[in-house]
Order: structure tokens, then sequence, then C-alpha cells
């Protein structure tokens, strides 16, 4: 009975990190492989390069990409952490280069207001349809006829 | 009126993804180093291994075109480049993480379009003039301020209806000149 308990509860732990091995060889198994960073800075390494873009290859990280310039800045970014460079120094360090692009996290510019401002606009034209819509429909006036013939519709459909 | 509001906004959205689709320039990154002097550097003359420095480049308007011979598409750019050295335009090159033997034998069997040839054997400089993909070509002026910057291999019609116009600009001199 005990054994019935555990047994699928095994299975599942086997196949949970069985999963996870398999999310950790596909991601980032080749970036993790390549540097050999103190636990401190690994983790920054691994922000960092998940955070920028691959000049490249329009829609990826430096992290998942293979590309020869991914790996070259992945190399920057490793050197740069182990000179004591903070992450917005390395940031701005590959921002002068590449530009905005190579940050998934652009700052506010004038380049990109349209991109911060789309969601808040696109949210102030949908309340202000919602108030029209609502308020045109609070002003539904019935004239006299319209009344008597919804008190006498009332009367032959009690609730 | 409000009922037509979602089917224009379909419509408009519509119309603003294939219009992104037809006129974003595909790979295409704008350079922020447009404008902003060539980065300084120190690196080895790829015919005498004399270490070059900013001082060594061109006093006139010229083109840093970055190139290897591992590059396929700078095989079809080569005869381009010659074309363009014949009007009589400086070209310098970047030997970028290629081996100088092969970047010797490369000009030496089918021409050598540059002046000057410098070697960035592990791509440090590419990273500092902003280069992600080979090749690629930057147009200079005579004060070493970066005014262009070309992405992938020039065609010959490229360069005679985009860059030579903008060439000659920096030239001082007019197209037809």
């Amino acid at each position: 009975m005990l054994n019935g308990v555990i047994r699928p509860r095994r299975g599942s732990q086997i196949l949970t990190s069985m999963m996870v091995l398999l999310i950790c060889t596909t991601s980032s198994g080749e970036s993790k492989s390549e540097v050999d960073l103190p636990p401190e800075l690994m983790a920054r390494y691994e922000v960092l390069i998940a955070e920028l873009r691959c000049p490249k290859c329009l829609n990826i990280n430096i992290a998942d990409s293979n590309a020869p310039i991914a790996t070259d800045l992945r190399m920057i970014v490793k050197n740069q952490l182990q000179d004591g460079k903070t992450n917005s120094e390395i940031k701005g360090f590959l921002r002068e280069r590449y530009g905005d692009f190579i940050d998934y996290n652009p700052p506010l510019s004038p380049a990109t207001l349209v991109l911060w401002a789309v969601p808040i606009v696109l949210l102030i034209c949908a309340a202000l349809t919602f108030t029209y819509v609502g308020s045109r429909r609070d002003k539904v006036e019935l004239s006299d006829e319209e009344k008597a013939r919804l008190q006498r519709l009332k009367a032959q459909h009690p609730s | 009126m409000a009922l037509w509001l979602p089917l224009v906004a379909f419509v408009g959205l519509c119309i603003v993804f294939f219009a992104s689709l037809e006129f974003s320039p595909r790979g295409e990154l704008p350079s922020p180093l447009i404008d902003r002097p060539v980065p300084t550097f120190s690196l080895p003359d790829l015919q005498t291994a004399t270490v070059r420095t900013p001082e060594d480049l061109p006093e006139e308007a010229f083109l840093l075109n970055v190139w290897a011979t591992w590059c396929f598409p700078c095989r079809d750019e080569h005869p381009v480049l010659m074309a363009i050295a014949e009007e009589g335009i400086v070209i310098v090159g970047l030997n970028y993480k290629d081996e100088d033997s092969k970047a010797i034998d490369w000009l030496n069997s089918i021409g050598d379009p540059y002046q000057l040839n410098l070697v960035d054997r592990e791509g440090d400089f590419g990273v500092n003039l902003g280069v992600y993909g080979v090749p690629a070509t930057y147009l200079i002026d005579a004060e070493r301020t970066i005014r262009y910057k070309h992405i992938g291999p020039i065609s010959s019609v490229q360069w005679r209806q985009k860059l030579k116009p903008i060439f000659r600009s920096l030239q001082g001199l007019d197209d037809h000149a």
C-alpha cells in the first residue's frame, strides 16, 4: 500500500527532472559551458545575456543565438563582469555600438515613446468609447405612447 | 458608430502590419555611430604587420570595408570594390576574424582594391564599429567621421544609385562633377 503511494510520485519526479534537463540543454547549455564565473557573476551573466538581443538575428537573445556575433557579445559581457562593470555600464557599452535595438528593455526616448504611449492611448480610447456608449444608453427617453406600451407588455408578461 | 469601431481598428491594424512587412528593412539596424568619429584603434597592417592607428587613415573621404575570406557574399562584392577603386576612391579594408595568410592569398589571386588593410582577428574593433555581419561598409569623411553604414555586399546598382551620391557629397563634390 505504501508502494502504491510512493511509486507514482517517484515517476512524476523522474519525469519532472527529465523535463528540466531537456529545458536546460536546449536553452542555454552552450552558453553555460563556455563561461566559468563565480555564482553571483554567473547569475548576472544569465540575466544580461537573456535581456540582450542578438543584432544579427532580429528576434532572439544572445543567450539562445549561436550566431558568431552573439558568441562574441557573450564574451564581452563575461569579460566586463569580471572587470567589475555594472549591468547598466555593460548595457550602455553595447547600446553605444549597436543602438537601443540590442536591449530588450529599451529606455524611454523619442524613438521608443510610441512604444510606451500606444497601450496608454488605446486604454484611454477604450475608456472613452465605453463611457460614450454607456451615456448614450442612459439617455434613451421613451415617448408617452412607448411608456404606455411598456406598461402593457409588463402587465402581459409578469416576470 | 461605436459598432464600426472594432472593424475600423482591425482594418487599421492590418494596414500597419502589412506596411511593416513591406517596408521594414530586414536585418538592418540603424547604427548609433553615424556622425561620430571612427573609434580609436591600434591594429596591425595586413601586408606589413606594422601597427596602425586612426592617424594612418586617409586624409580624404574613404570607404571602410569589413571583409573576410570566409564570408561568401564578400566574393560577390569584390568586383564592385575593384571597380570603385578604379574610380580613384580610397578603400580601407578591415579583415575581420580571418587568417592573414588566407587574406593575402585572396588579394593576390583576385585583386586588391584596398589602399590599406587592417587586421581585426578577434573582432574587438568590429564590436566598437557595431559590426554584426560581414560584409559591411562605412562611408567616412575627411575628418574621419562615420557618415553612413551599408550592411551586406554592395551591388554595382546600389553603389551607383545610393552610395556614390552620398560619397560624392562627403567629398564636397556634386555627383555630376
